[in-house]
C-alpha cells in the first residue's frame, strides 16, 4: 500500500497581494520499501509537496492519501497518517528539548498509549538504528553532543513511532564527511529492513549513491520521475534547472568529450573506476 | 595581515582551542577543514571579536580583540557570513538589507548609497536591489548576506559553511562571488566547508582536529593525503580520490590532479 497524490496543486496565501503557486497538478506513487530521491532547486515545491506526505498541509486541489486513508483536515486517521509517515526536518537537532536522550526519543512513542515496556523496547531499537549505544547516551543530555549525534538522536526521534514511510529534507545538511556517510549508511540500512525512504537532497552524489528512483520537481511540477540513471542521464536538462549530476558522471562526460569510449552512466566512483580501467586497458 | 598566537579557549570546562599559531597574509583564499567539533567556528569567530580569547593574542592588521579601544575598529575590518541565510537578512528588499551595515556605522547616505552599489555589484545582485528578499532563491539570499558584510567595507570575509543549505547553482553562485571578491578586490578570505570540492579553489588549506591544526598546505599537499584525511572524518574532492584509486592500479597520474578537468588531461595524455 502506497502514498498516493492525485492531481495535487497548492497555492499559497491564495486571493492576496503575496499568492503564490507551490505545486502545480502533482501525481506521484511512492510504494512500501522504496528508496525515493527527491532533488530540485530551492523553492521549486519539495518541502511543501513532503508536508503533504503525512497531513501538514491538506491538498487545496486533488488528494492525497496514505494506505488508502486520505489527507483530509478532520479525519480521524490523521493520527495514525502521521505516525506512519515520519517526516525529519532540516536541522531536527533544533527540536530537541528533553533531559536526556533517552527520554527526548521517548516523547513521540509516549503520545501513543504505550506502555512502559514498549516505549524503552522501541527506544533501544530506534538508538540501535541510527548506532547511538543506548548505555553510553541515554542519560547524556542532548545537548552536549557533537552535531552529528544530535541530528541521529532527533532522527530516532522519529524512527520510535515506527513509521512506515520516512521521509528527510537534507539529512546530511552541515555534517562532515564522515557524520554524512554514516546518516547515509542508515538510511540504507532502515531502507533494507523495508522502510520506504524519501530523501530530499541537493546532493546529486549521494541520492546517486542511494535512491533507486528519482523524482525531479521544478517551479511545483514533477518534470522527471524515472530511475536515478535515467533522469541523470538528462545532464543539460538538470543544468537547466539549477540542478547537476553527480560528480563521477562530469568526469565520464569530458572524458567522453576527449574522445574516450567511455559510458557516461555510472553513479558511483567504484562504477566509475571500473568504466575507465575498462576502456584505458584495451586502449 | 592576521596573527593568530598561541590561542586558547575553554568554556564549560571544555578546552575548544588547544593553542592556534596562524598567520593570514592579505589577500591570502585560506579554507579550513575539520570534522564537526573540530574547533573550527570557534576559531572563526574569535577572527572578529565574536569570542575572546581564553589565553593568546589575536591581531588584525594590528589591532588587537582584546584592546578595548581596538575591538570595534577590529570587528570593521571583519565581516562574517555563516549558513542560513535567512537568519542574516533583515529588512524587506535587498537594497535596504544591504544598507543596514552602513547606516549602523553612520556612514553619511551619499556614501552608503555608493557603498550599497558597490556591494551588490561585486555579488552579482545589483540588478535585484529592489526586490523582496523572502523571494529570492538561496544562493542569491546568501549572496545579499556577503553584500551586507561587503558594504561594510571589511578586509577580512569569513564565511562558515556559506554554501551547506544551497542547491547545486545556489553553490557555484556564492562560490563564484567569493573567489571574484578575493581576486579581484584582493579581500582576505577565510572559508570554512565541508565541501572538498570547494576547497580546492584555496591558496593554503589548514586542517583542524581536536581544537588544533593538524595539516596546513596548498590543496595538493593536503589533498594527496587521501588516507590522513579519512582518518580525520574528512574526504577529498572526487578526481584526486579517483586518480589515487587508479594509481594503485597502475597509472602514473600526476599529484597535481585536483579537479575533473585535470584529470582529464592527465588521462587522455
Amino acid at each position: 500500500m502506497p502514498i498516493v497524490l492525485q492531481n495535487l496543486s497548492y497555492t499559497y496565501q491564495p486571493g492576496t497581494p503575496y499568492e503564490s503557486p507551490a505545486l502545480h497538478d502533482v501525481n506521484l506513487t511512492i510504494k512500501s520499501g522504496q528508496f525515493v530521491g527527491l532533488i530540485g532547486h530551492t523553492g521549486s515545491g519539495k518541502s511543501t509537496l513532503i508536508q503533504h506526505c503525512n497531513g501538514l498541509l491538506f491538498p487545496m486541489t486533488g488528494q492525497v492519501t496514505v494506505d488508502d486513508m486520505a489527507i483530509l483536515p478532520k479525519s480521524k486517521e490523521l493520527k495514525e497518517i502521521r505516525r506512519k509517515v515520519g517526516l525529519v526536518f532540516q536541522y531536527p537537532e533544533h527540536q530537541l528539548f528533553e533531559e536526556t536522550v533517552a527520554l527526548d526519543i521517548a516523547f513521540g512513542p509516549k503520545t501513543l498509549g504505550l506502555d512502559q515496556d514498549e516505549i524503552q523496547r522501541r527506544v533501544r531499537w530506534a538508538m540501535k538504528m541510527v548506532d547511538l549505544d543506548y548505555e553510553k547516551f541515554k542519560e547524556l543530555s542532548p545537548f552536549g553532543l557533537s552535531g552529528g549525534e544530535k541530528r541521529r538522536v532527533a532522527i530516532a526521534g522519529v524512527l520510535a513511532m515506527q513509521p512506515k514511510y520516512l521521509i528527510l529534507d537534507e539529512p546530511c545538511a552541515g555534517l562532515d564527511p564522515k557524520g554524512r556517510e554514516e546518516i547515509l549508511y542508515q538510511l540504507k540500512r532502515l531502507n533494507e529492513k523495508g522502510l520506504a525512504i524519501i530523501l530530499v537532497s541537493h546532493s546529486m552524489d549521494d541520492v546517486a549513491r542511494l535512491a533507486q528512483r528519482l523524482v525531479v520537481i521544478d517551479q511545483g511540477r514533477i518534470v522527471y520521475d524515472d530511475s536515478v540513471r535515467q533522469v541523470f542521464g538528462k545532464a543539460k536538462e538538470l543544468a537547466a534547472m539549477g540542478l547537476d549530476v553527480p560528480e563521477v558522471m562530469k568526469l565520464m562526460m569530458q572524458l567522453k568529450e576527449k574522445g574516450l569510449a567511455v559510458h557516461q552512466d555510472v553513479l558511483t566512483i567504484e562504477e566509475g573506476q571500473d568504466e575507465i580501467l575498462r576502456v584505458l586497458s584495451h586502449a | 595581515m592576521i596573527e593568530i598566537k598561541d590561542l586558547h579557549y575553554e568554556y564549560e570546562n571544555k578546552e575548544a582551542l588547544k593553542g592556534i599559531d596562524l598567520t593570514v597574509p592579505d589577500g591570502e583564499f585560506l579554507v579550513i577543514l575539520g570534522h564537526n567539533g573540530s574547533g573550527k567556528s570557534t576559531l572563526a569567530k574569535h577572527i572578529n571579536g565574536l569570542l575572546l580569547p581564553t589565553a593568546g593574542r589575536v591581531i588584525v592588521n594590528g589591532l588587537d580583540s582584546q584592546k578595548p579601544e581596538e575591538f570595534w575598529p577590529l570587528r570593521q575590518q571583519v565581516g562574517m557570513v555563516f549558513q542560513n541565510p535567512d537568519n542574516q537578512l533583515i529588512a524587506t528588499s535587498v537594497e535596504e538589507d544591504t544598507a543596514f551595515g552602513p547606516e549602523n556605522l553612520g556612514v553619511e547616505p551619499a556614501l552608503i548609497r555608493r557603498q550599497v552599489d558597490e556591494a551588490l555589484a561585486g555579488v552579482g545582485m545589483r540588478e535585484y536591489k529592489d526586490r523582496a528578499v523572502h523571494l529570492l532563491s538561496g544562493g542569491q539570499k546568501q549572496r545579499v548576506a556577503i553584500a551586507g558584510v561587503m558594504a561594510m567595507r571589511p578586509k577580512v570575509l569569513v564565511l562558515d559553511e556559506p554554501t551547506a543549505m544551497l542547491d547545486p547553482r545556489g553553490r557555484r553562485e556564492v562560490m563564484t562571488a567569493v573567489q571574484k571578491l578575493n581576486k579581484e578586490d584582493k579581500i582576505t578570505v577565510i572559508y570554512i566547508t565541508h565541501m572538498m570540492e570547494e576547497a580546492v579553489a584555496a591558496d593554503r588549506i589548514v586542517v583542524m582536529e581536536e581544537g588544533k591544526i593538524v595539516m596546513t598546505g596548498n590543496p595538493q599537499e593536503v589533498f594527496n593525503q587521501v588516507e590522513e584525511l579519512k582518518e580525520l572524518r574528512l574526504d577529498v574532492p572526487m578526481a584526486v580520490e579517483m586518480a589515487h584509486r587508479l594509481r594503485q592500479q597502475g597509472f602514473a597520474l600526476p599529484l597535481s590532479v585536483l579537479t575533473i578537468e585535470e584529470l582529464v588531461v592527465a588521462l587522455c595524455r
